[in-house]
């Protein structure tokens, strides 16, 4: 028998667990007296450069985007872990000013990349958890150890895992580890910063089941960042898709991987290496033929050279427009004048900041 | 006609405290001139390593135990070191994972390429700078006159993959080894690398090996793949094959334990457990511990990658390959219950 | 696409994963051990000693080593090479030990503040350290110690505002590394307070550098106050200290060999105990 599962529908909330309005965060090069000297301009790099988001109760966004478009650095700045030049996050609808309060923190928690550098290397698992859920006052102090076997029995990992220090497990068993660490402040918001991209796929698949499994049980709301696209869609329903340090599109998931607006989604969706498809299945395949992706977007040309790197680039005095206009297949004089998010007109859920937003181009990913 | 290169039971040991750490055991392939193969498994599955034994270009201390390497029908196995060395860098080059330390820091990345046509060719210095310059073309670098120049820490990651093939171009290789070339690239660039590497394959009639964790990435550049578990082969064939009905438990999970960009699936399936550790590795069938189809017989023998019924070119390393057809038909209630057994 | 679902959690097994490293760290056992019969030697230097170390004996000067009495002969005052060999080393290990351990710990606190809030106060103290830096360890150590006037008292403070840049170089540099580990920002970001993150969290994965060097750092005071005793501002006669014993030596060299290096000899074994100790050290504790 055949089976198919589909993803299930997820009712949620619309109220907001967490929001971010006109977020940036600049990273100023360090100067040295003789740069100022000889008036040697700062080197600013624009890692996020006016981001809005709004993540509603039980939801889960997928920020997806390639290296140094800001993705990491937004939710380091969603975090509290940077302090932003400007813009606004709120943790429940309460903003945040300066850095997080001890309570705010428990709102939101993170799930960090590197499972190897993630964990202390000389705290035992349950002193890590027992450190928050003490000073944080989770529980009172005799129900410790209760609480960190439940975060065990939670993530999967038997109770004497508690005794051990991180280097004695392997990579899914630390990220799980981190996972439960999250968890141990009994967070609203879990973000995962590329959780799973460290791990073996079969490894990855087993993380990516968990954070499933613990989103409904638990209710968590997440933001899932990660530069793959196939893992952000099977755990996001909604998207928003990040280039230089802003977002360029945003809308659920299924409606953006079946009518990508953007021409930098529908570059990034096309670009995805795919299995060959059923229709190949079986035969024999001439080692002569070019087995290369067919799709004339997927080999555009127009990587700017590490001098002018992603975020520098926009840096530069005088230069404006739509950020992906060097590289973008349909841009027009209109470019000169970046757009926003504009909403496209027979979806409201849905945007993207392109002026061909409402083009009626059927520009279908591959 | 005699393939490319055939390379027959190779065996790869690192001396470790206590011991030997078997990283490849028993390895065999073979790769036709004008023909891409994938090999694929997870870290620590001896990919990386079977490559790089091909060049001599172990880690210390690292050696090769076992195992012949035949190029053109010719064994080069038996040739004094310095003789096959010259034998083998002649017939092939490879391109790493990270570019950027894979070049001098501190030389004009043109210079790196006109270094071999140059030194080892014995071009003169105009002749080896048009030939960098061609070369660079060739492999979709736009201005080469310009970025001749530059140094690799001023180009992008793709550029500087770029810049690798072409040096192991240089050479005048007839086969590329290729190891995670696309991993630390972003997706928009991977394809494009990948288009290069597949052009010159077709153009130039190359033998490409292809080292990838990703079965996505070999299935889209590959017409053969090598599945490898634990040091071993444990399935190849056709990819085609391969993707339709996989004959090892290890592919069949593989394959549904990558989420599919397309379909999104309520839940992925899993491999429980770890891979074994290589200094001390089980009898029987080193998959069996997190196999959900294993039976009593798999912990006593490790079954030899044998040709599958009716299709000599598909072959798999597990004692129930004739019954992989029924594994589609599973329920999910089957499998849990396998793997609840186990 | 047919998809069987398996659950995902709990599918794991814990298998610790082999230790490389060796179960009985015969390197720290032996400094420990070799480093703990020099202290003991130093504590019992009045139950083990044979004369009174400060005890001239003018008639039995310069005796050889093995001499009826005197197991490792007399120096050319005629005291007992031996006695005062013990007694020297309750001076150079209490001198040397006390004069690491405060450059240690203001050096360790400095460097930790430093690489972590940076800014202006790593400004500050990175500034500082460069101008202690831009003088010669001696040159500085005798100018302190000659402003302060001779004595043990001196040396410490002399060789504690010195020696600190050090550890406060070394400590900065682990932590710079070490604030952009991922376990650094899941401390800030669950909440817990700098001290906590920079005691509990940093403190013990950088550290281990600063402890290594302190090692040899001991052996280098000692030789600091054999220099200075040869200025005339270490601890002054007649009390034995295996510096003055050595400098009082060097002149019998041709002659009476054994002077200068018997307490040459103490130094080294220390030397090598602490050497050994530091190496254990690190098999024991380096989890990179």
């Amino acid at each position: 028998m055949t089976v198919t599962v589909d993803k299930p529908p997820r009712t949620h909330g619309t109220d907001e667990v967490l929001g971010v309005e006109g977020l940036v965060q600049h990273f100023i090069g360090r100067r040295s007296w003789t740069d100022r000297l000889t008036r040697t301009p700062e080197h600013v790099v624009k890692a996020v450069d006016g981001v809005d988001l709004t993540l509603a109760t039980g939801e889960t966004l997928g920020l997806v985007g390639e290296s140094g478009c800001g993705k990491s650095t937004l939710s380091r700045c969603i975090m509290g872990l940077y302090q932003p030049n400007a813009g606004q996050v709120r943790y429940a609808g309460e903003p945040v000013r300066g850095l997080p309060t001890r309570a705010q923190r428990r709102t939101v928690q993170m799930v960090f990349q590197d499972p190897y550098s993630s964990l202390n290397p000389r705290m035992t698992v349950g002193q890590t958890l027992g450190e928050l859920l003490r000073y944080h006052r989770i529980v009172p102090r005799n129900q410790v150890a209760a609480r960190s076997h439940e975060l065990m029995d939670l993530v999967g990992l038997p109770h004497d895992a508690l005794r051990r220090t991180p280097r004695q497990f392997s990579g899914g068993q630390r990220q799980r580890i981190g996972i439960a660490r999250a968890l141990a402040l009994q967070p609203r918001v879990l973000i995962a910063d590329e959780p799973v991209s460290a791990l073996d796929v079969s490894v990855q698949a087993t993380i990516i089941n968990l954070l499933t499994d613990l989103r409904e049980s638990l209710g968590l709301s997440m933001v899932f960042v990660s530069h793959n696209i196939a893992v952000v869609r099977q755990v996001s329903d909604r998207i928003a898709v990040m280039y230089r340090g802003r977002i360029v599109e945003t809308g659920p998931t299924e409606q953006i991987f079946n009518d990508p607006r953007h021409p930098y989604t529908q570059l990034l969706l096309a670009s995805v290496p795919r299995m060959l498809s059923s229709t190949t299945d079986g035969h024999p395949i001439d080692a002569t033929e070019s087995l290369g992706t067919a799709d004339p977007l997927a080999v555009v040309d127009g990587e700017p050279d590490a001098d002018e790197s992603p975020y520098s680039a926009h840096a530069i005095e005088g230069e404006h427009g739509c950020r992906y206009r060097p590289r973008c297949p349909v841009a027009m004089p209109a470019c000169v004048d970046e757009p926003g998010l504009l909403p496209i007109a027979h979806d409201p859920t849905r945007a993207a900041a392109c002026w061909h937003v409402d083009d009626d181009r059927k520009d279908e990913p591959r | 006609m005699s393939p490319l290169l055939e390379v027959h039971d190779l065996h790869v040991e690192i001396p470790v405290p206590h011991g030997h750490l078997h990283a490849v055991r028993g390895v065999s392939l073979t790769v036709d001139a004008g023909e891409s193969i994938g090999v694929v498994g997870e870290s620590g599955s001896g990919k990386s390593i079977t490559l790089r034994a091909l060049l001599g270009l172990l880690p210390q201390p690292a050696q090769v135990t076992k195992g012949s390497i035949v190029l053109d029908g010719v064994d080069v196995t038996g040739l004094p070191e310095r003789r096959r060395t010259k034998v083998l860098t002649d017939a092939m080059s490879m391109i790493f994972q990270d570019s950027l330390t894979a070049l001098n820091p501190v030389m004009r990345v043109g210079d790196q390429i006109a270094e071999v046509p140059r030194r080892r060719l014995g071009m003169s210095k105009s002749a080896a700078h048009a030939r960098a310059v061609e070369l660079m073309d060739q492999v979709g670098i736009p201005e080469p006159e310009r970025r001749f120049r530059a140094y690799p820490h001023q180009l992008s990651g793709g550029m500087r993959q770029r810049v690798c093939i072409a040096i192991a171009l240089s050479a005048e290789p007839r086969l590329i080894l290729a190891d995670e070339p696309t991993t630390a690239l972003d997706v928009t660039i991977q394809a494009q690398v990948l288009e290069v590497i597949d052009r010159l394959r077709r153009d130039r009639r190359l033998g490409v090996i292809l080292v990838s964790h990703d079965l996505a990435v070999i299935s889209q550049t590959c017409s053969r793949i090598y599945v490898m578990y634990a040091g071993r082969v444990i399935e190849s064939g056709r990819i085609g094959d391969l993707l339709a009905l996989a004959r090892h438990p290890y592919t069949f999970a593989l394959l549904r334990a990558v989420p599919d960009p397309d379909l999104p699936v309520h839940r992925l399936l899993t491999i429980p457990g770890q891979p074994p550790d290589l200094a001390a590795v089980p009898a029987g069938c080193s998959f069996a511990p997190r196999c959900a189809f294993a039976e009593p017989g798999c912990y006593e023998v490790d079954p030899a990658l044998t040709p599958v019924p009716d299709d000599p070119d598909h072959a798999s390393a597990c004692i129930r390959v004739e019954t992989a057809p029924q594994w589609l038909d599973w329920t999910p209630a089957d499998v849990l219950d396998l793997v609840e057994k186990t | 696409m047919t998809v069987i679902s398996v659950p995902g959690s709990a599918t794991d097994t814990v298998v610790p994963t082999t230790r490389r490293r060796r179960k009985h760290n015969v390197l720290l056992i032996v400094g420990l051990t070799l480093f703990g019969l020099l202290v003991l030697a130093a504590i019992l230097a009045p139950v083990l000693a044979s004369h009174d170390p400060i005890q001239q004996d003018l008639a039995n000067a310069r005796l050889a080593p093995g001499s009826p009495g005197h197991l490792l002969g007399t120096d050319e005052l005629g005291r007992d090479i031996y006695s005062r060999l013990l007694y020297g080393a309750r001076i150079d290990l209490r001198v040397g030990v006390l004069a690491v351990v405060s450059p240690f710990i203001i050096g360790t606190v400095l460097g930790l503040v430093s690489g972590w809030f940076g800014g202006w106060l790593d400004t500050v103290i990175m500034r500082i350290v460069d101008v202690v830096v831009a003088f010669p360890f001696f040159v500085l150590v005798i100018a302190l110690v000659f402003a302060l006037g001779a004595g043990t008292g001196s040396i410490y403070v002399a060789i504690t505002m010195v020696g600190w840049v050090a550890y406060c170089r070394i400590v900065r540099g682990e932590v710079l590394v070490a604030k952009e580990q991922e376990y650094a920002l899941a401390a800030r970001a669950s909440g817990l307070p700098t001290w906590r993150i920079l005691f509990r969290h940093l403190l013990p994965n950088v550290v281990l550098q600063a402890v290594i060097y302190s090692m040899s750092d001991i052996v280098l005071t000692i030789l600091a106050i054999v220099t200075l005793g040869y200025l005339g501002l270490g601890v002054p006669p007649p009390t034995p200290d295996w510096g003055s014993m050595i400098q009082d030596g060097q002149q019998f060299l041709l002659t009476q060999w054994y002077l200068a290096t018997i307490p040459g000899i103490a130094v080294v074994i220390t030397g090598l105990a602490l050497a050994l100790i530091a190496d254990g050290l690190v098999d024991r504790f380096d989890r990179r």
